[in-house]
């Protein structure tokens, strides 16, 4: 177990920015495992980071739109601070009542509640409502944008919905958010929390079979695949339901070397997978990334014992995990050990509590069955 | 009937002849475009010379096509995409309203396009044209000082007193961040926490160090904002010269917002001079946009330019096909015949077999000469016309009309068709007066083409009675339908044999018998057809 520094308030810890431009991602994206644990804490720390190194930045919100207050707490929906020059993608209404200028530099074609989304740059520094885009085709369109607009580093808040769930898939990297506020059980919290990041780091898929290119045969199909030992490509209907009863009936034929998904993946397909253990067992299923996983964390413990064969076309960078021990309610968790037991139960991935300053990585072989044959 | 001549009247209660669906076939770029293809109408008789300059428009529009690379139309095509819609600006423009910044966005888009377009178009014989050209207003381009984007800010906008005011207003704000970034920098060191960071101006701090908390808790640089079971946060509070600047600087905000809201009156006065320059634009653009649609539909489709006849009263097709009713059928994997005929004053009277395509010959007539009227390229491969004042269709399927039965619904419309005759247009009738016994249903549909036969209109009426083809004076087309009746064993057969083309009738033939025989190969009851043919033969008699 390495402990980088911390444990201590008296040294520095996080340096996001460094660990982003260092690697060259282009886009970062936060995303939250409840409402109230901290993910706008972080996202603000790192937007102060780039404003204290004039780092250019654009800023973006993916989720639903429409909320004016926080739903569910009823609690004031945080404005970002923005600095002269930031980019940001904001809506009509909020153009016009800024209480500083905005030059506006293109209009996405998208709208939202409050009108028009546009492509701005901030002419002054202030709060301003970031505008919500609720897809992610629009997304990427809006990061292409204010890339042409100069901004290095785009800054994608995920807001907590599913909508939200698809925005590690459209930035270079991740930030995952977890807090007290998850559960009121310490313990809960961690082995949700390691379920997720475990899904989000799965690995990516590298291998084929000798007569047989996966991976071209996975990019272009738009459907979900079943690939049989000897070959045999079957597409599967597009009703999520019925994909045990295909792969039921092509077991009876032949073994199964892949089991690809192309959209989300539910409980009943890993349920499935454990239950057929055994005629399942040199089976890889492969779906598009981690974020595509809608499951409790209960059928994913249990799937990672009894299968666990399980591999993404494409990787998300989840590049740190932070926390906040304190929940909306006040509770809080012990903040040391919360860290530590988070970092111990994760492994390899940098887990802050960015408020209280705390910082743990804990380098352990990964503890999955990985995907690879 | 007066009214009629003011505009064109089209009857098609049920969108037999799909008006809209084919106009969604032209895929317009610009919300004028659409706006244009939406607010479409057919032409009425009396606008002649404008349909005929809209074939002009559209024929120089077809052989720029033609001739332009393909990157540069995909150019063309790419700008006039990012058109944006500027009828709100007008509007506040008009209603002497000050734009507000989206607006002004809107406007500098819209104009930075609308000249890159002009200037793609540069030099082309179609642009040439002065009715289709639209021209540079330099004035209104310097005043919003349109040039390399069409970005907007309003400070770009202000005179050099406003940027002095900018400039000093900057300057305290990078005063204030500095002084902060110090204040909170020495604390920092003070207190030995270099590397942390202030979040909104505030630091938590872990109660497991008591020494720290206690020595901030007293401090005078810091008061508890908060307290939890295991931290503390401890906000920073702001010293004097942080707090003057502070107000400084919102004073100053407050002039800005005032110094702006000048700013945005004067530009909008500015700009409210060329306002109706500005609509002409929109007008222009839109015309352009739906030209070259026009033109795209008519290479993609050879489709072809109506010809206009003024001196005769004649709709004439070659090879014709209803634009979606082919779509359709080519997505069951199936041809549309082509359709040759030839109308004039008069009353045609269409025969066939069942299943023949009679229904289809009317909706395709009656679309093609919808489409001719609105001035669009005609899915044919030649059409002649002369403007017609109406149409009017009475097909089958629309005779279901609340609260009447389908006679009483028909007699109805037929009244109308009546009061029509005296006016050159068309009138479809499908299966006229077939809702009663058939005796007096010839009689009286015998009576009505009679008096329709006497008046200007050109009237196809499709029918299964005997008699009416051969009146005196009625012109008769039958569909070809099933020519070898004798190798025709199976219902694939029909299809494969049936030919939807359409012959003129000169003899006294008699309307084709084959309903029986495709009644059998669609596997009628073998007892019932038996029955009825010695029927037939016995003329209805035991």
């Amino acid at each position: 177990m390495i402990v980088v520094r911390g444990m201590t308030e008296r040294c520095c810890l996080v340096m996001f920015l460094d660990a982003i431009t260092k690697k060259g991602y282009q886009s970062i994206s936060f995303i939250g495992m409840a409402k109230n644990v901290g993910k706008t804490t972080a996202f603000n720390y790192l937007l102060k980071e780039c404003f204290q190194n004039d780092y250019p930045i654009g800023i973006a919100s993916l989720g639903r739109d429409g909320e004016k207050k926080d739903l569910i707490f009823a609690c004031d929906k945080p404005r970002i601070w923005i600095e002269r020059g930031t980019i940001a993608a904001v809506a009509m209404e909020t153009i016009i009542q800024n209480n500083f200028p905005l030059e506006i530099l293109e209009d996405t074609g998208y709208s939202s509640s409050l009108g028009q989304i546009y492509i701005t740059k901030a002419k002054g520094s202030g709060y301003v409502e970031i505008a919500t885009t609720p897809s992610s085709r629009k997304m990427r369109h809006i990061i292409k944008l204010m890339k042409a607009y100069g901004a290095r580093l785009i800054i994608v808040d995920g807001a907590l919905d599913r909508v939200s769930s698809s925005a590690p898939e459209v930035t270079d990297c991740t930030i995952l958010a977890t807090g007290a506020s998850l559960h009121p059980s310490m313990e809960q919290v961690i082995r949700r929390t390691t379920a997720r990041v475990q899904q989000l780091t799965l690995p990516t898929i590298k291998h084929n079979m000798s007569f047989l290119n996966i991976n071209e045969v996975i990019e272009s199909s738009q459907s979900p695949l079943i690939i049989g030992q000897e070959g045999l490509v079957v597409t599967m209907g597009k009703e999520s339901l019925s994909y045990e009863k295909q792969l039921f009936s092509f077991l009876n034929k032949q073994k199964i070397n892949y089991v690809y998904i192309n959209g989300a993946v539910v409980d009943g397909l890993l349920k499935f997978f454990i239950s057929n253990k055994w005629s399942l067992q040199n089976t890889t299923l492969i779906i598009k990334n981690g974020s595509n996983i809608l499951v409790d964390h209960l059928t994913w413990e249990k799937y990672l014992k009894y299968h666990g064969n399980i591999s993404v076309t494409k990787p998300i960078n989840l590049i740190a995990l932070t926390c906040n021990s304190t929940s909306h309610k006040g509770d809080t968790f012990p903040p040391e050990e919360f860290a530590k037991r988070l970092s111990e139960s994760i492994g390899d991935t940098t887990v802050v509590d960015v408020a209280m300053n705390i910082k743990e990585r804990v380098k352990v072989q990964n503890n999955l069955k990985l995907g690879c044959i | 009937m007066e009214g009629f001549t003011l505009a064109y009247y089209i009857r098609d209660t049920k969108e037999n002849l799909r008006k809209n669906d084919i106009l969604n076939l032209f895929a317009t770029a610009t919300p004028y475009g659409d706006k244009i293809k939406e607010n479409l109408a057919p032409y009425p008789a009396d606008k002649e010379e404008l349909l005929k300059q809209e074939f002009e428009e559209l024929k120089a529009a077809i052989t720029y096509l033609k001739e332009v690379p393909k990157s540069r139309f995909e150019e063309i095509k790419d700008s006039l995409m990012q058109i944006v819609s500027v009828d709100l600006v007008i509007e506040y423009l008009e209603g002497k309203a000050i734009l507000n910044s989206p607006m002004l966005f809107n406007l500098n888009k819209f104009l930075f396009i609308a000249k890159r377009v002009a200037d793609l178009m540069e030099n082309t014989s179609w642009f040439s044209n002065t009715q289709i050209r639209w021209q540079f207003n330099e004035k209104l381009y310097k005043l919003l000082k349109i040039k390399a984007s069409y970005s907007f800010y309003i400070g770009s906008y202000g005179d050099e007193a406003y940027e002095q005011f900018i400039f000093n207003l900057r300057k305290l704000e990078v005063e204030l961040s500095n002084l902060i970034k110090n204040e909170e920098n020495r604390l920092l060191k003070y207190y030995a926490l270099e590397g942390r960071v202030f979040i909104d101006g505030a630091l938590l701090v872990n109660k497991n160090s008591e020494e720290l908390v206690s020595e901030l808790a007293g401090s005078d640089a810091f008061i508890v904002t908060k307290e939890t079971f295991t931290a503390v946060t401890f906000s920073r509070k702001e010293i004097k010269q942080e707090i003057l600047l502070k107000e400084k600087i919102d004073e100053l905000k407050s002039v800005l917002q005032a110094k702006e809201n000048q700013l945005y009156e004067n530009l909008s006065d500015e700009i409210r001079e060329h306002s109706s320059y500005i609509r002409e634009l929109t007008e222009k653009v839109g015309k352009f946009d739906w030209l070259l649609a026009k033109a795209v539909y008519a290479v993609n489709h050879s489709a072809t330019i109506p010809v206009i006849n003024s001196h005769e009263y004649i709709f004439k097709v070659h090879d014709g096909v209803h634009p979606i009713i082919k779509k359709e059928l080519q997505g069951l994997g199936k041809e549309f015949s082509p359709l040759t005929i030839k109308l004039e004053s008069g009353v045609a009277v269409l025969t066939g077999a069942n299943m023949g395509g009679k229904t289809i010959t009317l909706k395709t007539v009656g679309a093609l000469l919808i489409m001719a009227q609105m001035g669009l390229p005609v899915t044919a491969r030649y059409f002649e016309f002369k403007p017609a004042d109406f149409i009017y269709t009475s097909l089958n399927e629309e005779k279901d009309l609340v609260g009447l039965s389908s006679f009483g619904a028909e007699v109805q419309s037929l009244n109308e068709v009546i009061e029509l005759k005296n006016m050159w247009g068309l009138i479809l009738l499908d299966e006229i007066a077939n809702g009663t016994n058939p005796e007096e249903g010839i009689a009286l549909a015998k009576a009505i083409l009679n008096t329709l036969m006497k008046g200007k209109c050109s009237v196809l009426v499709t029918t299964h009675f005997d008699g009416l083809s051969s009146e005196k004076g009625v012109v008769h087309w039958q569909v070809k339908g099933l020519r070898k009746l004798k190798d025709i064993v199976s219902i694939g057969d029909i299809y494969a044999n049936f030919d939807y083309g359409l012959e003129k009738v000169t003899a006294k033939d008699t309307v084709p018998k084959d309903a029986l025989k495709v009644a059998y190969l669609m596997g009628m009851n073998k007892e019932v057809l038996l029955l009825a043919e010695k029927y037939l033969v016995t003329n209805g008699e035991e």
